[in-house]
């Protein structure tokens, strides 16, 4: 469980390098096909998460965390944080695009599961811009929830405490998350579900309880899913390697790698839902991100090799299921 | 007086070499590159080498596999430095053949032998890592400006590190350059080191941001021009190792296998013999073992490998 929790460290550090190097936030021109308000979710992006960090310092052990963040932070590659940008931008952009369907006057609900330190529930609920958003819920281990909760505390403008909570609970244990959820969430209002390398290290059964639940007992919404798949070409070793590396490294276990190894095998595990679409974050960069975003992701930092990166990007998905 | 034997035996042994030693070594072989054109003539049987990347183990291994450097002569296309852990082991192991066959060894070199890429790409890090400061990094980029831009293999095989140049239509231009700088940002040396081979009809901009694509016709009218019947070239990831390209008149070579530790493909040399037939020879990655043939595995991680 710890192993798994500190996951979300190399994820809140990876943002943070990506913010200190200028690759986030994107812009205006970012995008091929514009989105409303997508420039208007990043306002004071940089500085939330710089606040979030200056906070986590005074929390236990947080020191030693900063320390380590800040490493990562000096040491980070054009390849990765390229990465982080397109991860970012691939749940930003459907949940943008799925809340702007929903008229003001309707209510809309999200859930992030296994949130760690994301701070989405600043972007989509504090400013105000988006009333159908009646209720944000970060879920998460105890520890991980714990921690957030008093970080956001002290930040100068934490989430506004009616529509935002942070709960804590054990994805694994699908009882006590469905009623968790069931108890937070009304069943026949449109929702938002976020997995965002959470799925990829729960076992196989597990993942697919939560997502044949879910289904069963909310009405309507949207499925939004980042995670690596290990690949399925003859001669793809990515997937074999990135568990191998893992595994000893930090002895992190990402149980479904190779078996939920293709776009396909992936999303198939979403066949009760009505439109299900996926895209490797490769695709999602040809097909997403403007040539002229693409040349300032370019010119951030030298991006040296771009092979690599299209190995490393072929091999992470995003996936949207809807229903309803 | 330096015993290069010995610091070659520490070498292959991942150790730590003082500082003061590195800067012996450096001087050294700067002195022998100053004397070097910046495109040197090689005789065959050679064998050609692509980009290492402080991957000194799969380094090794590429010397186990091609006859070793007691037996064959090697050019080395550049990118020794950056990415992997040991970029430093990498280069002074390169150095110090260099200074104990200085005959045997040509080393090109890369878009990574420089002061600004390593800032990047991890050789700087590396080093304040091992050595609490950045002298010895500033020692390697002295000698990185004396590296030379490329090599001729029997007067019919052009090797350099990226590809060719819009300013450069003979052997002669690239004689002409100053080379003992830092690489420009633009340029007959920037493109020297950056270009890449692509499917186009003419010079277009390359996606790296530095250096150009250029294609069959630019290939083949520098061929023709220069009267050469090869390209070989590094730069660019091979997933299988090596890649011929228009017509067998271009040649990717690419020696880091499982490049980064996570890419998961092959690595290749290629060996020209008397006869000027091509020959490669791929090898795979091994993992690291210390003497008593447990794994190591790097503890000090100087980046963060995957999305999590």
């Amino acid at each position: 469980m710890q192993t798994v929790q500190q996951t979300d460290y190399d994820a809140f550090s990876s943002k943070l390098a990506c913010l200190s190097k200028g690759y986030l936030p994107p812009n205006e021109q970012s995008l091929i096909t514009p989105i409303k308000g997508f420039v208007s979710i990043y306002q004071g992006y940089k500085d939330l998460h710089l606040q979030y960090f200056q906070a986590l310092k005074g929390e236990f052990g947080g020191r030693r965390l900063a320390s380590k963040i800040n490493r990562s932070i000096q040491n980070s590659q054009p390849v990765m944080n390229y990465g982080t940008y397109l991860r970012t931008l691939s749940i930003d952009i459907p949940l943008l695009s799925y809340i702007n369907e929903i008229a003001p006057s309707e209510q809309c609900q999200i859930v992030n599961l296994g949130c760690g330190s994301d701070l989405r529930c600043s972007q989509f609920v504090d400013k105000g811009e988006f009333p159908q958003v009646m209720k944000y819920i970060d879920l998460d281990f105890k520890q991980s929830i714990e921690f957030k909760q008093s970080v956001l505390q002290k930040l100068p403008q934490g989430p506004s405490n009616d529509i935002y909570e942070a709960v804590s609970c054990d994805l694994n244990n699908i009882d006590e998350t469905m009623s968790v959820l069931t108890k937070l969430l009304k069943a026949d209002i449109p929702t938002v579900f976020i997995t965002e390398c959470a799925l990829c290290y729960m076992p196989q059964e597990e993942s697919q309880i939560l997502i044949d639940s879910i289904r069963k007992t909310f009405n309507t919404g949207v499925w939004l899913s980042y995670d690596p798949i290990g690949g399925d070409e003859p001669n793809d070793r990515f997937g074999k390697i990135m568990k191998d590396n893992l595994l000893m490294s930090r002895n992190l276990d990402l149980p479904t790698l190779l078996i939920f190894n293709s776009k396909d095998t992936y999303s198939n595990r979403w066949s009760q839902y009505e439109q299900v679409t996926i895209q490797n974050m490769w695709d999602f960069l040809q097909s997403t991100i403007s040539p002229i975003e693409q040349k300032r992701l370019q010119s951030v930092q030298f991006l040296d090799e771009i092979e690599e990166l299209r190995i490393m990007q072929s091999h992470y998905v995003t996936m949207k299921a809807q229903w309803q | 007086m330096i015993n290069i034997e010995q610091i070659i035996e520490l070498l292959k042994l991942g150790k730590l070499i003082p500082e003061e030693t590195v800067y012996s070594i450096c001087l050294k072989a700067q002195e022998l590159f100053i004397q070097e054109a910046n495109v040197s003539h090689v005789d065959t049987p050679v064998t050609i080498c692509g980009d290492i990347h402080g991957q000194l183990h799969d380094l090794l291994t590429l010397f186990e596999k091609s006859g070793g450097m007691e037996n064959t002569r090697y050019i080395f296309l550049g990118d020794f430095v950056d990415r992997g852990f040991y970029s430093l082991e990498s280069f002074l192991l390169l150095l110090c053949f260099k200074l104990r066959y200085p005959d045997r060894v040509t080393l090109i070199r890369g878009n990574h032998e420089t002061r600004q890429i390593t800032k990047v790409y991890g050789f700087y890090d590396e080093i304040l890592r091992k050595y609490g400061n950045s002298n010895v990094w500033r020692y390697c980029c002295e000698v990185f400006d004396y590296l030379s831009l490329g090599a001729i293999v029997d007067n019919q095989i052009f090797c350099v590190h990226g590809g060719l140049s819009p300013d450069v239509s003979t052997i002669n231009e690239i004689r002409a350059i100053d080379r003992k700088q830092e690489v420009p940002h633009e340029g007959a040396m920037c493109d020297l080191l950056w270009s890449d081979p692509d499917d186009v009809d003419t010079w277009s901009l390359s996606p790296r941001g530095a250096g150009f694509l250029f294609g069959k016709n630019e290939v083949n009218k520098f061929l023709h021009e220069n009267g050469f019947d090869l390209i070989a070239r590094a730069h660019q990831l091979v997933m299988e190792g090596y890649k011929e390209m228009f017509d067998g008149g271009l040649v990717t070579v690419w020696s880091a296998p499982n490049y980064c530790y996570r890419c998961g493909n092959i690595a290749a040399v290629l060996r020209i013999d008397d006869d000027m037939s091509r020959n490669y020879t791929i090898f795979e990655a091994v993992q690291p073992q210390d003497s008593v043939g447990n794994a190591i595995i790097p503890t000090k991680k100087p980046q963060m490998d995957y999305f999590l």
